[in-house]
C-alpha cells in the first residue's frame, strides 16, 4: 500500500471520528411561535442531536411561569447523505402573567462533554384574565393544629362559566396524610350580588409533623373552549358552520390558590397518660367478651367498639400488660364512619385472649387514651370490667397452655372438634429405629417363598420314597395286581354262574402267584408242586390240601357238568384263602 | 459361677439397663410435656429432639409436631405429624392434628395417600405372609394325619386362598404408600430450582408445609415434583424433611 493511500485512509477516518464528536449538539427552542396569550401554554423542545439516549434535564426555576415536563419523542434525519439523530424532550411552560418569561442558558453534561443551550424569551400577551372566568381558593377550618388530628380542608372553585373539561384538582401537602374525600360540583351561590358556580372538594388530612407546614398550593386543571377571534365577522361567523371549520378554540387554563400555613404541634407532654399511643380526638370504648364461664386455656373473643370523633385510621388500643394473666392474639379490627370524611364512626376491634390462671375473675382492658384538641386536655375511655369464671384446664396434658385452636389464627375457635388440635400424648411409647419396609428386604420374600417350597418339596420327596425301587420290582407289582384282578373276576363269574370262567380266573390267580412265590415266569404249575416246592417251604398241611383240592377241582370242571352254586361258592373261598397263604411263604427260602 | 447362670446374670443385668433408659427417656418426654404446656415452644422442641436421637415413637412426633405447630412452624408439623401417621396410622388424633395442619397451610393443598388406611406397609405385608405359612401348615398336618385330613385341607385350602387376596391387597397398599409425597417443606425460604445448585435460577417459592414427591437424589439435592404447581425442580435436603415409608 502506498503512503498517499494511507494517508488518504487516515484523514477519512480522522475525520468520520471527528464528525461524531463535533457533531453533537444542544439545542433549545421553542416549539412554534415565541409569543402567547396569558393563560395559554408554550412547548420548550430540548434537542440532544448524535448525543444517544439523554434522560431529560430538569429545569431550573423559572419566574413567572409554571414548568411541566411533556415527553420525549427521537428524530432521525439524513441531508446530503449525512445521518443524524436527535433525542427531543418537551416541557409546557405554563406563564402565570403577561410579561416575558425567560428560559436561561441551560448547560448539560453529554458523555463527560458540557454542552450549552442558549437563552430563550417568550413574550406573553394580556390575552385574558383567567381570574375574570374563576378563582381558586383553599378553606382550612384553623390554623393551628396538633401532630395525629385529623381536620377537613376544601378547595373551592368559584367560577363564572363552566369548563369544557377538567381533571380533579391537586393539593401540595407535606407533613400531611390524605384521608377520604367528598365533591360537590356545580351549585349556584350569590357572591356580592352576583351568581356563581361554586364547586367544592372537601378531604381529610392529618398532620404528622409537627412545625410550621406549608399546605398547598391547590391546582386545578380545566379545559375552556372559545369562539375563535380568526372567524369572527366572517361569512362563516356561525356555531353551526363553527363546529365544522374549527369556529370554536380549545384553550387550557390552570387555576392555582395561594398556599396556606398551617402552625402544628404535637400533644403536651405535661399530663399525658402512660398509656397515650397517640390517638388524637374524642373517643367513647365499649368492650364485650364471649364465652365469659371457660377453663384455662380457653379462648375468649373479646370485641372493643370504639366510637367518637377524631383520627380513626392510626387508632389502636393499648397492649394488655404482661402480668395480666391472659395471652393476647394479634386481632382485627374495621371502621365504621357515620360522616363522609370518617371524622366520625365506630372503629371494632376483635381479639382472641387466653386466661392463663384459674384464679382470673374479671376481664379489664387498659384504658384508651387520647388527646383531645378542642378542649385541649387529655381523655381516658374505659370500658367497663366484664366478670369471668376461669375454671382448671380440663386438659390435664397441656395444663395452662394455651387452646391450640385460638393460636391458629384470630377469629374465635370453631366449634368442629375436627378444626381442633389434640391434646398432648404422656406417654413416649416404644421406641422404634427407621428401617426400610420388609417389602423391600430379601428375607420376607424368603419367608413367603418358603412354605410353597418346602410343600413342593415334600411331596417330591414322598413320591420318590414310593416309587418301585428297580424293573423286577415293577414286574413284580403287576404280576400281583393280576392276581387280585383274576381273583375278582373269579369272584364275578361266580355270581353270575360261568363256571368255566371261574375255574379258569381261579387257576390263573394260583398259578401267577405260585409263579411269585417261586420266582418264576409264568408257567403250569400242577399239584406236584405242593410237595416237591410249597411243603418245603412250609406250607401247611390244611392249606395244602386245599390247594390240592382246588388243583382236583380245576381238572373235574374241564370234564364235568355245571357245578351248583354252593360248590362255586367254595371254590371261590378256597382260591382266595390259597392265594393268602401262598403269599405267607414269600420270602422264605 | 456356672454358664448358665452367668447368662442368666447377664440377661437380668441388660435388661435393667434397658428398663432405666427407658425410664430416663420418660422423664425426658414428661419434661418436655410439661414445657410445651407452659408455652416454651423452642425449649420444647429441642427436649423433644433430643429423645429422637434414641428413637422414633408416634407419640414423640406428634407431640413435636404439637410444638412446632404452636410456635407457629407449621411445615415441620406437618413432617412430624407425618411420621407420627406412619408409626400410628390407627391414631385418630395424629391424623386430626395433621389433618388440621395441612388445612392451615391451604385450603387447596390435597394430599392423595392412606390417610383412610389403617394398616402401616409392614403390616399389611405380614397378613399375606401369616397366610400362606397357615396353609402350608395345614397342608403338611393333613397329610401326617389322615384322620383329621379332610377338615386340615379345608383350612389350607381357606388359608391359600386367603393369601392370593391379602398380597393383592398389600401390593395396591404398597402401590399407594409409595405414590405418596416423599418430602415436606420445612422452611419458609424454600425455592424449587432449575438445576442443582444454590445459585442456579428459581422455578418456583415452595409453601413451608408443601409436600413433594422425590424423582431423583443427587447430593444435597432432591429432584422433586410439586403436585400443587404441577412442576419439577431441585431443593436442597436441608429446607425439606424426608418422610420414610414403613
Amino acid at each position: 500500500m502506498d503512503r498517499r493511500r494511507v494517508a488518504l485512509w487516515t484523514v477519512l477516518v480522522s475525520w468520520l471520528l471527528g464528525f461524531s464528536i463535533l457533531g453533537q449538539s444542544f439545542t433549545a427552542q421553542w416549539e412554534a411561535a415565541e409569543t402567547v396569550a396569558a393563560g395559554e401554554s408554550a412547548m420548550l423542545q430540548l434537542v440532544f442531536t448524535d448525543c444517544g439516549q439523554v434522560s431529560p434535564p430538569t429545569l431550573p426555576p423559572i419566574d413567572n411561569a409554571i414548568t411541566q415536563y411533556a415527553g420525549q419523542s427521537q428524530e432521525l434525519r439524513i441531508v446530503n447523505g449525512v445521518r443524524s439523530s436527535s433525542v427531543i424532550h418537551r416541557y409546557s411552560i405554563t406563564p402565570k402573567g403577561a410579561g416575558t418569561v425567560t428560559i436561561p442558558s441551560l448547560t448539560v453534561t453529554v458523555e463527560g462533554q458540557k454542552l450549552t443551550s442558549r437563552p430563550l424569551r417568550l413574550q406573553v400577551g394580556k390575552g385574558f384574565d383567567s381570574s375574570e372566568i374563576g378563582t381558586l381558593s383553599l378553606e382550612v377550618p384553623k390554623s393551628d393544629v396538633y401532630v395525629g388530628e385529623t381536620i377537613p380542608v376544601s378547595i373551592r372553585f368559584q367560577f363564572r362559566h363552566n369548563p369544557a373539561r377538567q381533571e380533579p384538582p391537586s393539593l401540595k401537602m407535606d407533613g400531611f396524610l390524605r384521608g377520604r374525600q367528598t365533591s360537590q360540583e356545580g351549585h349556584s351561590e350569590n357572591i356580592n350580588g352576583e351568581a356563581m358556580g361554586v364547586a367544592r372538594w372537601t378531604m381529610a388530612i392529618t398532620a404528622v409533623k409537627a412545625g410550621d407546614l406549608e399546605l398547598g398550593p391547590a391546582e386545578f386543571q380545566t379545559i375552556y373552549v372559545f369562539q375563535s377571534r380568526r372567524r369572527r365577522g366572517g361569512p362563516f361567523d356561525d356555531p353551526f358552520f363553527g363546529q365544522f371549520l374549527g369556529g370554536n378554540e380549545q384553550r387550557q387554563i390552570n387555576f392555582q390558590s395561594e398556599p396556606v400555613r398551617l402552625h402544628v404541634i404535637p400533644p403536651p407532654t405535661a399530663g399525658r397518660p402512660p398509656q397515650f399511643n397517640g390517638a388524637v380526638g374524642r373517643f367513647r370504648m365499649e368492650i364485650t367478651a364471649s364465652p365469659t364461664n371457660v377453663s384455662v386455656g380457653d379462648p375468649i373473643t373479646v370485641k372493643v367498639k370504639v366510637t367518637g370523633r377524631g383520627s380513626f385510621d392510626g387508632l389502636s388500643l393499648p397492649e394488655l400488660p404482661a402480668d395480666s394473666g391472659f395471652q393476647a392474639y394479634p386481632g382485627t379490627n374495621s371502621f365504621e364512619p357515620s360522616d363522609a370524611l370518617g371524622l366520625e364512626g365506630v372503629k371494632s376491634f376483635e381479639q382472641v385472649l387466653v386466661p392463663e390462671r384459674a384464679t382470673l375473675r374479671e376481664l379489664t382492658l387498659p384504658p384508651l387514651a387520647y388527646w383531645d384538641p378542642t378542649a385541649k386536655r387529655y381523655g381516658l375511655a374505659e370500658g367497663r370490667s366484664l366478670p369471668l369464671n376461669v375454671r382448671p384446664s380440663l386438659n390435664a396434658a397441656i395444663p395452662g397452655g394455651p387452646s391450640p385452636a385460638a393460636l391458629s389464627g384470630t377469629n374465635p375457635p370453631p366449634q368442629n372438634p375436627n378444626s381442633e388440635l389434640r391434646p398432648l400424648k404422656p406417654d413416649l411409647g416404644k421406641l422404634v429405629q427407621w428401617t426400610a419396609p420388609v417389602v423391600t428386604q430379601g428375607w420376607y420374600y424368603g419367608a413367603v417363598a418358603f412354605p410353597p417350597l418346602a410343600v413342593v418339596a415334600f411331596s417330591t420327596f414322598r413320591w420318590w420314597q414310593r416309587r418301585p425301587k428297580d424293573c423286577s420290582e415293577d414286574l413284580l407289582s403287576r404280576r400281583r395286581s393280576e392276581v387280585r384282578a383274576n381273583l375278582e373276576a373269579m369272584k364275578r363269574s361266580a355270581e353270575s354262574r360261568q363256571a368255566e370262567d371261574c375255574y379258569q380266573a381261579a387257576n390263573r390267580a394260583l398259578q401267577e402267584q405260585l409263579g411269585i412265590l417261586l420266582g418264576q415266569l409264568g408257567g403250569a404249575y400242577t399239584e406236584e408242586i405242593i410237595e416237591t416246592a410249597l411243603v418245603p417251604r412250609g406250607l401247611k398241611a390244611e392249606a395244602a390240601d386245599s390247594l390240592r383240592d382246588l388243583f382236583h377241582a380245576s381238572a373235574r370242571a374241564r370234564f364235568a357238568g355245571d357245578p351248583s352254586v354252593v360248590e362255586l361258592d367254595r371254590i371261590c373261598q378256597e382260591a382266595e384263602q390259597a392265594v393268602r397263604e401262598l403269599q405267607k411263604l414269600e420270602g422264605r427260602p | 459361677m456356672s454358664g448358665l447362670k452367668r447368662f442368666i446374670f447377664g440377661c437380668l443385668m441388660a435388661f435393667s439397663v434397658f428398663q432405666i433408659s427407658a425410664s430416663d427417656l420418660q422423664s425426658d418426654f414428661d419434661q418436655a410435656n410439661r414445657s410445651l404446656a407452659q408455652g416454651k415452644f423452642a425449649e420444647a422442641i429441642r427436649q423433644y429432639q433430643g429423645i429422637l436421637k434414641s428413637g422414633s415413637s408416634a407419640s414423640l412426633h406428634n407431640n413435636l409436631g404439637l410444638a412446632f405447630f404452636q410456635s407457629g412452624q407449621i411445615g415441620p408439623a406437618v413432617a412430624q405429624f407425618r411420621l407420627a401417621e406412619r408409626l400410628s396410622p390407627r391414631d385418630g388424633e395424629v391424623k386430626a392434628n395433621l389433618r388440621l395442619a395441612r388445612a392451615k397451610i391451604s385450603k387447596s393443598i390435597t394430599v392423595d395417600g392412606m390417610e383412610g388406611q389403617t394398616l402401616s406397609l409392614n403390616e399389611w405385608a405380614l397378613l399375606p405372609l401369616g397366610a400362606i405359612w397357615i396353609a402350608t401348615g395345614s397342608w403338611l398336618l393333613s397329610v401326617m394325619n389322615p384322620r383329621t385330613g379332610s377338615i386340615l385341607r379345608g383350612y389350607a385350602w381357606g388359608a391359600g386362598v386367603l393369601f392370593v387376596i391379602l398380597g393383592g391387597l398389600a401390593a395396591r397398599a404398597a402401590v399407594v404408600r409409595y405414590q405418596e409425597p416423599d418430602l415436606v417443606v420445612v422452611r419458609p425460604d424454600a425455592a424449587l430450582r432449575q438445576s442443582p445448585f444454590p445459585e442456579a435460577k428459581s422455578i418456583l417459592n415452595l409453601a413451608e408445609g408443601a409436600e413433594l414427591h422425590i424423582e431423583n437424589v443427587r447430593g444435597e439435592w432432591f429432584l422433586v415434583h410439586d403436585p400443587a404447581s404441577d412442576r419439577s425442580g431441585w431443593v436442597r435436603q436441608d429446607v425439606v424433611e424426608r418422610i420414610p415409608v414403613r
